[in-house]
């Protein structure tokens, strides 16, 4: 091969692109990328951000003040006389001990908070301190389903408001139920977290709306005012809907949505009663144990535009609430609304729907599987996002709409 | 000191949330958007270069799938989003180096297989072994294929594979040339 140099590299391109070309890449190329772009994200960056800037913080202020102490403490011992003879070595001693200790505890409240017990700790203690102080809730992490995955709530369909503060799609996947009551227990068992809630957000909704948070299965059952139409019922059934306990909307068009359930209960009343849509398989008001249902759903005075934290008086966190509208599946009572609940919010489940919530997870309010797109009875289209690649958002909440909706 | 208030934490938590969950949803629906058209676009050639680099079409999906993944899960670390496909480029040539090192470290253990039993690899890659460019190239040393395929099939300049593979310009130009020769000579020993 006697060929110019020129030629050569010509010849030897052209066989590269020859040979590459060759190769058929399988055609799922895109659902495989988008599968491993939709694996939970691991960690709530939010409650971690906050509690480390809160730590830093004040642990500034005390190391501040300790040194302070500490500086003082040599001038204190000059003016105690001078029979005591200051001891350098002794006040060296005593800052290098008042140094260490501080640093070991900032250390181990940083441990703390990293280590994934810490976080759930942490969680924990926000919710609960949330439902005590009567303080916003939605404190979602970034958990599941951001804007982008949460059809209805998440991605918000109003423009101006804030979409964070959907309740339910700041709920980790992995992250286990803070301190709300389990879903209610079927009488036939067959209702795990999707049938009406016994948290009082259940149905404990706001008059505007249900900020509730379904205890859904990718917790991305973010909600608001703005969800409302998403669902085909009216109300803002989002998420997953595999609990069919997907909170609903307040629907603010007022639109009652009488989504016939699975098994036939009618969950009337406006939509603002939590009630579901048709593509909710239960129907059931959405209950509350939602590993982050009660941080999300208490408004929040400061973000009105925000979906759910906007709800007035919602107060979903279970704890402050009262555990009223626990009507289990079977129990005919209507559910008890809390004062200020506009909507009867007859209870779906409250009637003599057994409430089978079929693909939810148990009773026991965990985190299910999370997003199962062509969950029955979803009542968002099952990943009917044109891109390819649904946006792997942090968490999988939803029902995968999410990116659709973002555009 | 002020204890701290709960509530006021909380609040704060919010905030944070509520700031970072919009920020990340914009975020997230650019590179969504980014990947899926640079999948379009270029996937098919990226696995095309991964193939000549690792001999292999379904290690070479998995190494370029990989890749999209990583560049989607760091979108908001890419300072020019103009280069993301030279970020997937650079990223799929090395975690191809990192399946051959492993292959080779693996090669080492595992006993071989018995000559007259072809592999599935083998299977797949008699179509490409025909070509009796494709078999001098794969008889280089690596980095010397590595260069010649990033030369001549990603047409990236030397110091484009001088950044992608770590080493300096020279070090490209060497190498291309001793594959270069040595290419030649095989081949025209063959003829």
């Amino acid at each position: 091969m006697s060929q110019h140099p020129g030629d050569y590299e010509d010849f030897l391109r052209g066989a590269l692109r020859a040979a590459a070309d060759s190769v058929e890449p399988a055609g799922d190329g895109m659902e495989r990328i988008r599968a491993r772009l939709t694996t939970p994200h691991p960690l709530p960056v939010a409650w971690l951000m906050a509690v480390c800037s809160w730590v830093a913080r004040h642990a500034r202020g005390r190391l501040d003040s300790v040194l302070t102490w500490l500086r003082t403490v040599p001038g204190e011992v000059h003016q105690r006389g001078g029979e005591t003879a200051p001891d350098g070595r002794q006040m060296d001693r005593l800052r290098l001990v008042g140094t260490v200790a501080t640093v070991a505890v900032l250390m181990a409240i940083t441990v703390y908070a990293v280590s994934p017990l810490g976080r759930q700790v942490i969680e924990q203690a926000g919710s609960v301190l949330h439902s005590i102080g009567g303080e916003p809730a939605g404190g979602g992490e970034l958990g599941a389903g951001s804007n982008d995955n949460a059809p209805a709530g998440g991605s918000g369909a109003v423009p101006g408001a804030q979409q964070p503060a959907q309740p339910a799609s700041s709920c980790p996947p992995s992250a286990p139920a803070v301190a709300e009551p389990s879903a209610s227990p079927s009488p036939d068992g067959t209702s795990p977290a999707g049938t009406t809630s016994p948290g009082p957000a259940a149905v404990g909704t706001s008059p505007g709306g249900a900020a509730s948070t379904g205890p859904d299965t990718g917790g991305a059952t973010s909600t608001g005012p703005d969800a409302a139409g998403t669902s085909p019922g009216g109300a803002a059934s989002t998420g997953p809907d595999a609990g069919g306990a997907t909170s609903t909307g307040p629907d603010q068009d007022g639109a009652t949505s009488t989504g016939p359930d699975q098994d036939g209960a009618t969950s009337t009343g406006p939509a603002a009663a939590g009630t579901a849509g048709p593509g909710s398989p239960a129907g059931a008001a959405s209950p509350g144990p939602t590993p982050c249902a009660s941080p999300s759903a208490s408004p929040r005075p400061s973000s009105p535009g925000s979906s759910a934290a906007s709800a007035p008086p919602a107060s979903t966190a279970p704890s402050s609430a009262p555990p009223a509208s626990t009507a289990p599946a079977g129990s005919s009572s209507p559910s008890t609304t809390p004062a200020g609940s506009s909507s009867p919010s007859t209870t779906p489940a409250g009637s003599s729907t057994p409430s089978t919530t079929p693909a939810s997870s148990s009773s026991s309010g965990t985190p299910p599987a999370d997003s199962s797109p062509a969950s029955p009875g979803s009542a968002s289209p099952p990943a009917a996002s044109p891109a390819p690649v649904t946006d792997p958002g942090p968490g999988t909440g939803s029902a995968g709409t999410g990116d659709s909706a973002g555009g | 000191m002020r204890a701290a208030d709960p509530g006021e934490v909380a609040g704060q938590a919010i905030h944070v949330s509520e700031t970072l969950t919009a920020a990340i949803g914009a975020v997230d629906r650019n590179a969504a958007h980014a990947t899926t058209a640079l999948y379009t676009a270029h996937y098919r050639s990226l696995v095309g270069l991964a193939v000549l680099l690792v001999r292999d079409a379904s290690t070479a999906e998995e190494i370029v799938q990989d890749s999209f993944v990583a560049m989607h899960t760091n979108w908001r670390m890419l300072r020019d989003r103009g280069k993301a496909l030279w970020y997937l480029r650079q990223c799929v040539v090395n975690r191809s180096r990192s399946v051959i090192r492993h292959r080779m470290v693996v090669d080492r253990k595992v006993p071989q297989l018995m000559p007259d039993m072809p592999s599935a690899e083998q299977g797949a890659m008699a179509l490409l072994e025909r070509s009796a460019v494709i078999a001098a190239l794969h008889g280089l040393p690596a980095r010397q294929r590595e260069v010649l395929v990033l030369r001549y099939y990603a047409d990236m300049s030397e110091a484009q594979i001088a950044a992608a593979l770590g080493i300096s310009r020279g070090t490209v130009k060497s190498h291309a040339a001793r594959a270069i020769t040595a290419l030649r000579g095989v081949l025209e020993r063959e003829a």
